[in-house]
């Protein structure tokens, strides 16, 4: 990521409302900022499974005030880059690790294959929880989906990804 | 068969199903807290239609051939499931013999929407017709 500049942040527990808010919030910016709707509709499907992907698996833990959810969404000279941050359980992460691998692992017709087949499988939860939300943030994000996990204690771990959205030559 | 009408919001989409006008329309943002609660009702609607349209063709009626739209502006992956449901559901109105016209319409700018319904038509194995929606 390159020196840019925090057009939107938010932290702390995050509700529904507030979902609709940053996301409001985001396409005003990016109205101002002259962006057409190939760029906006990007940023608005990898900002919606990244807060909603906050917002359904936020294990908070008391009196933690470091863990907490974090999500920013910043400005480059050729992107923006969101970046998504919340605690997760220990034992959620091989398959968590495992899903984001096989995206990167992917090009665009091989995530249109694996999208297709998650939904033909079936094995979707209503949370959508079989990964499709991950594959539509691979589908939009020009490169490589950038994540991390450090350990907080024994039975949770602090989850970050990070998305790049282009806007180089979409102005 | 009672019409379904949901009003629209900004997480939610707009559902106009009205049978006596051979007309069934679903469209907007969807991306509603409770995707379960908020999809099954409309595919429960769908499989009782697909049981008063199979009453019908039984009884040897001919009929009007029925108009779907998808106007979706976005939906979330969440959704996706569901709405792959109700193409099956349109589906199996076309496999009982009822004639039946999709229609998928898209921002002309919006070639994720585009490959969206492409990819809903191909999965289902059901025919769509594409309208592009020009910028004012």
């Amino acid at each position: 990521m390159d020196n840019g500049e925090i057009i939107l942040n938010h932290k702390g527990p995050l509700s529904y409302e507030e979902i609709g808010f940053l996301l409001n919030r985001m396409t005003m910016l990016l109205d101002k900022l002259g962006m057409n709707v190939t760029t906006k509709k990007k940023a608005y499907s990898a900002m919606v499974e990244s807060l909603e992907n906050i917002y359904k698996h936020q294990d908070i833990i008391a009196d933690d005030f470091e863990h907490v959810p974090l999500f920013t969404m910043e400005r480059c000279d050729e992107s923006f880059c969101i970046s998504a941050s919340n605690s997760i359980l220990n034992h959620k992460i091989p398959a968590l690790k495992e899903k984001l691998d096989r995206v990167n692992s992917l090009d665009k017709n091989g995530l249109k294959d694996l999208y297709k087949s998650t939904i033909l499988s079936g094995n979707v939860s209503p949370k959508g929880g079989a990964g499709l939300g991950i594959i539509n943030i691979a589908k939009v994000s020009e490169n490589k989906i950038v994540y991390s996990f450090k350990q907080m204690n024994d039975t949770h771990s602090y989850f970050n990804i990070k998305v790049t959205i282009s806007h180089k030559n979409t102005k | 068969m009672e019409d379904l009408i949901i009003e629209g919001t900004n997480i939610s989409p707009k559902v106009c199903f009205e049978p006596k006008r051979n007309l069934l329309e679903i469209g907007g943002y969807s991306r509603p807290e409770n995707v379960r609660d908020f999809f099954y009702p409309i595919i429960s609607w769908l499989e009782k239609y697909r049981g008063s349209l199979a009453a019908e063709s039984n009884q040897g009626t001919s009929r009007e051939p029925i108009t779907f739209k998808f106007k979706f502006i976005y939906f979330n992956s969440s959704s996706a499931k569901f709405i792959y449901d109700i193409v099956i559901e349109l589906s199996e109105l076309q496999r009982i013999g009822v004639p039946l016209k999709i229609y998928w319409y898209f921002d002309e700018d919006d070639e994720e929407l585009h490959e969206a319904g492409e990819e809903l038509s191909d999965m289902a194995h059901v025919p769509f017709s594409f309208v592009e929606i020009k910028q004012q």
